[in-house]
């Protein structure tokens, strides 16, 4: 195969949607500078209730896969182990807590390029509301509020180990929000600004709807966006997720999408295979990937990383409910669910979206992105007689990645979708 | 006299953890008493012990992980993965029930591949212990909590537990923690008296046998211990702290003792925090045993705290015992050690105390690179 | 009059010091070895009196460190590698904080206070990945001599991006990176890259207080140590002869015994 010349169609809302990241960075030392008390978080969407708080935000996610999609992250991992932590732990969590200790002064970037990247405003508060089973953002938040000595507000949706669980968790997670609340009016020493946050869920229900439009014209064969290109978006639904704009944003991507659609352009020049990718990305070799799989004319159309875990239930959003409509988001979602429901789940997707393989995705430090990996793998194959692999790497620490290694396993995926008569 | 009771009661206590899950069956066999495992750390197995059933703290066993290689990655933790092998092996299968504490992703990830993999086996339960300890209603949550679980112990014994029934398991609970802590004492003043791996064993008979039967035999030793004459203690004296959930493996229990030094007390799991803690009787059962698990004395790392404490805990305990210096022992892939482990040095650095860290692994690999590091170690503090 | 050695028994090198009385080297010795045993230990040891015209009675005590050190029953005491190359470099280098070892087949960063005491140290040694092992592996895929690997590496403008985790990897990128058509010189310069990010990661769990000294046989290596010294901002100490460093210390501790110094 001729893997030089083929290179995936890049989208031009894509970088317009970095530019606004970048942007958003700028804003919150802004903000900082003006004396607004600071927000750390981990997870999603509970953070969501800061912003009704009137509180800037840096979301750890947001920031480190953008810094790793660029290189960038190797002084917060330099200085997470000089502290004493093993590469065996959450990427992102390592290097959220490296970033902490360099802000706090307690590791020295002089030596390092474009160290002002770095020098991010002190949080007054962190938050963490991890995705559905991660148990290490606790660990992630207690560590970084405890290099501040700042208080740390925890909120984690019970799991539905039956299917009956489910009402009693929202209600639990809508006592988790108001203790939430209750800290923020501690923090600001301000009621809670209830019609700022029915603002913010109003702009958040509008991006997310659209986001999940574009992901479902990617059913469209050839696939008009990847999911490369939905994980190089993911900013209005994640980092900047709630803030003015993101809407308009992705009004705009949307019509471009559209647009591909009507004219049968895809996302990759020749496309011959539909992939589906679990786990989370690795961030470190985003345009690596994607050219990797474009010039060997696969298009991976969804992935739980886009489609599962960034507020996957739009049509639970109701602006004047905001704290029901993040329970749901944390707890009415596959993720929140055994095995079982997960492999019944994927599966619907696998075929809505005509996949002929799954990529399981090994983002090894992060085991709550790929526990699953073996049910999905044995379960959802089996139920639609198409093959599998898995992909070393991580989500953020390039050493776990091998570039010869994912390129034989690629090829060795396509070789077999093409032996069952696909492709 | 007293060195042949002693004597007796380790060989016995040795024999229960040795292949447990072989021994816990013919026990069950035996006695056609319904027995319940517990996955680490914490759970009040009062309340199963109160419904008439045995409860038993699951452990690592010695086997290498072949099926499990299938079912869960090589980067989880020794003991997730030993529980899914030995499961999916049928090892597990005399199980009368399963509960599964939600104290890491790698424990949720053992319950969810059980509950795949044997959906008929037996009932699997979740408990869901609030995590964070800081919170104001974590009392109510906790109660909630634990009565959700008393209700899903009721149906797997198909008795209620009454408060008589629970009150009776507490005390006993409390005595054999009174006589482990009794043990424990006579370790500390006796530093050389026995080796670290058979002080390891005394712990997980506990965990493996009648809380009845363990009491009746730890009176026992404690008569023969007394009787002793252990030799003196010189030398270097260590702290070891940290394995969570599972015991070191005995290679490396031994290998620490074989460098000269003397484990002179613990944090394990399998040790001293298994045993430290009491349920207070003044309020009812149920109180009694909220009470217990939110007892913030000693650091539980796998809950949140706000504020991570382990460290200076760490300072204490070794200060107190007189320890020449730490070895933190962290099983390799554990989140909530690794994650605590640089605050436990920045404070045993910030108190002067000298110590090493080792990671260890299921398979004892490279014990030749740990010795060298350990005597590396110790020649440090010469 | 009585001399003190030291014998350091590594993966494939046997490397033996002689120390007078008065502390002055006497002679040393390095064998290459194909096995890690006694033998190799004795070996090293009577060429290295042969050439001090001495013989094996003239020692008064010997310490053996290293992988192989527990082999030599003729040693009075064997100490560790971590506190040979720690007193060994501290000789060579009075005030040394950092030690950086890249053996055959580990690698270790020991950290020492002011006065050649050791405080902290991180090891490897499970995994071949950055040590001398790795080299000659990736030497081995490009057909490329050993010793001109640093040479070569130094002549890249673009090294080739390359695992550090795994040895087994590596090699697979390099061989794939051959088939690709990148130059020999990017891909050793990779190779040197993925070495110094792996001891970078070790220095920073033990911790970097300059002046760092270098030791071992990879220590040679001149693309290695540039590499260590870019990503450690600090200028890399390599001794004249960096393989026998270990056994230099060793000597030192056996010369304590005897009283000498």
């Amino acid at each position: 195969m001729d893997h030089q010349e083929k290179v995936p169609n890049r989208l031009n809302s894509v970088s317009k949607i970095g530019n606004m990241m970048l942007a958003s960075f700028e804003d919150i030392k802004r903000q900082a500078a003006e004396g607004k008390k600071m927000v750390w978080a981990n997870g999603l969407p509970g953070f969501l209730l800061a912003r009704g708080a009137g509180l800037p935000v840096l979301h750890a996610e947001g920031l480190i896969a953008g810094l790793a999609a660029k290189g960038l992250v190797k002084p917060l991992q330099d200085a997470a182990e000089a502290f004493g932590l093993l590469p065996d732990g959450c990427s992102y969590a390592r290097s959220f807590i490296g970033l902490a200790r360099i802000v706090n002064g307690d590791y020295s970037i002089d030596t390092y390029p474009n160290a002002e990247l770095y020098r991010l405003p002190r949080p007054d508060v962190y938050i963490n509301v991890p995705g559905a089973g991660c148990g290490t953002g606790r660990l992630w938040g207690d560590s970084v509020a405890s290099i501040f000595g700042i208080p740390a507000f925890h909120m984690e949706p019970r799991v539905n180990w039956e299917v009956s669980d489910l009402e009693y968790n929202l209600s639990d997670m809508i006592r988790q929000e108001r203790q939430f609340i209750g800290l923020l009016e501690k923090v600001t020493g301000k009621p809670y600004d209830w019609d700022l946050l029915e603002e913010v869920m109003g702009e958040v229900k509008r991006a997310v709807t659209l986001r999940y439009e574009i992901m479902d014209l990617c059913k469209n064969i050839p696939a008009p966006a990847s999911f490369f290109d939905m994980a190089a978006s993911i900013g209005p639904v994640c980092h900047l997720v709630g803030l003015p704009g993101t809407g308009d944003l992705l009004e705009e991507m949307k019509r471009e999408v559209e647009q591909r659609v009507a004219e049968g352009i895809g996302a990759v020049p020749r496309e011959r295979f539909r992939l589906y990718w679990n786990g989370i990305m690795t961030w470190p070799r985003l345009g690596i990937l994607g050219r990797k799989f474009a010039s060997m004319d696969a298009c991976v159309v969804a992935g739980a990383y886009t489609h599962l875990i960034f507020l996957p239930r739009p049509e639970r959003i109701d602006p004047e409910k905001p704290l029901e409509s993040i329970a749901y988001n944390l707890c009415e979602v596959l993720l929140n669910y055994d095995y079982a429901a997960n492999v019944e789940g994927i599966a619907r997707m696998c075929r809505e979206y005509s996949i002929d393989g799954l990529v399981m995705s090994e983002t090894q430090t992060c085991r709550a992105s790929n526990s699953s990996n073996f049910a999905i793998m044995e379960g959802v194959a089996r139920k639609l007689g198409i093959p599998a692999t898995t992909m070393g790497g991580d989500s953020c620490d390039e050493r776990f990645y091998s570039e010869a290694q994912a390129d034989t396993r690629l090829q060795a995926l396509l070789e077999t979708i093409e032996a069952g008569g696909k492709g | 006299m007293g060195e042949s009771t002693v004597s007796e009661v380790l060989d016995k206590f040795r024999g229960v953890i040795e292949k447990p899950y072989e021994k816990l069956k013919q026990w069950k066999d035996a006695h056609e008493v319904k027995v319940v495992g517990c996955s680490p750390m914490h759970f009040p197995e009062e309340m199963i012990h109160a419904a008439g059933m045995l409860p038993v703290v699951l452990q690592e066993t010695e086997e290498p992980v072949t099926e499990g290689f299938s079912l869960v990655h090589p980067f989880f933790c020794g003991i997730t993965r030993n529980i899914i092998d030995v499961g999916a092996k049928g090892g597990l299968h005399f199980f009368d029930g399963l509960i599964f504490n939600d104290i890491c992703i790698q424990s949720r990830n053992a319950a969810f591949t059980l509950k795949r993999i044997l959906p008929e086996a037996f009932p699997l339960f979740l408990f869901q212990f609030p995590t964070f300890q800081d919170r104001e209603t974590v009392r109510e949550d906790a109660m909630r909590e634990l009565e959700k679980m008393r209700k899903n112990i009721e149906n797997l014994a198909d008795r209620r537990i009454d408060e008589g029934d629970l009150a009776r398991s507490i005390a006993l609970f409390n005595q054999n923690r009174d006589f482990l802590r009794r043990f424990h004492d006579w370790c500390l003043r006796n530093p050389r008296g026995l080796a670290f791996r058979d002080r390891q064993a005394v712990v997980r008979a506990s965990m493996l046998t009648p809380k009845e039967e363990h009491c009746e035999l730890m009176a026992s030793l404690l008569k023969g211990l007394d009787q002793m004459n252990p030799p003196s203690f010189e030398g270097k004296g260590l702290f070891v702290s940290g394995h969570l959930c599972q015991s070191p493996k005995t290679a490396i229990l031994d290998l620490i003792e074989g460098t000269g030094a003397t484990v002179v007390d613990d944090d394990l799991y399998t040790g001293y925090r298994y045993y430290a803690l009491d349920a207070g009787t003044e309020a009812g059962p149920m109180e009694a045993i909220t009470g217990r698990m939110l007892d913030r004395s000693i650091p539980v790392p796998t809950r949140s705290e706000g504020v991570l404490r382990w460290g200076e805990y760490v300072v204490e305990r070794a200060k107190y015992c007189r320890a020449q210096g730490v070895v933190v022992l962290i099983a390799k892939y554990c989140e909530p050690h690794l994650f605590q482990y640089p605050f436990i040095k920045s404070a045993l650095n910030a108190a002067g105390i000298p110590h090493i860290m080792l990671e260890t692994e299921p398979e004892v690999v490279s014990l030749e690179g740990m010795r060298t590091r350990l005597q590396a170690f110790l020649e440090m503090l010469d | 009059m009585k001399v003190a050695a030291g014998v350091d028994i590594g993966s494939l090198t046997a490397k033996s010091v002689i120390l007078g009385q008065d502390g002055k080297m006497a002679a040393y010795r390095v064998i290459q070895g194909k096995i890690v045993d006694e033998n190799a230990a004795k070996a090293s040891l009577e060429q290295a009196l042969e050439e001090a015209h001495l013989d094996r009675k003239a020692v008064g005590f010997l310490v053996t460190t290293g992988y192989g050190r527990n082999m030599v029953h003729f040693a009075d005491k064997s100490i560790t590698e971590i506190s040979c190359h720690a007193r060994g470099a501290e000789c060579l280098h009075p005030g040394v904080h950092t030690v950086i070892d890249i053996g055959g087949q580990d690698s270790k960063v020991i950290a020492l206070d002011g006065g050649g005491r050791v405080v902290n140290f991180a090891m490897n040694d499970k995994c071949a990945a950055g040590t001398g092992r790795f080299l000659e592996v990736m030497a081995g895929a490009l057909d490329v001599p050993l010793e001109e690997m640093g040479a070569l590496s130094l002549g890249s403008d673009d090294p080739a991006s390359i695992s550090s985790i795994c040895t087994v990897f590596a090699e697979s990128e390099v061989i794939s990176l051959k088939a690709r058509g990148r130059s020999k010189v990017d891909i050793i310069a990779g190779i040197h890259e993925a070495i110094g990010r792996r001891m970078h990661s070790m220095v920073n769990q033990a911790g970097l207080t300059p002046p760092v000294v270098m030791s071992g046989g990879v220590a040679k290596n001149v693309g290695v140590v540039s590499v260590l010294e870019r990503l450690l901002a600090t200028p890399v100490i390599v001794p004249q002869e960096p393989q026998i460093v270990g056994a230099l210390g060793a000597a030192l501790f056996a010369l304590d015994r005897i009283g000498g110094g």
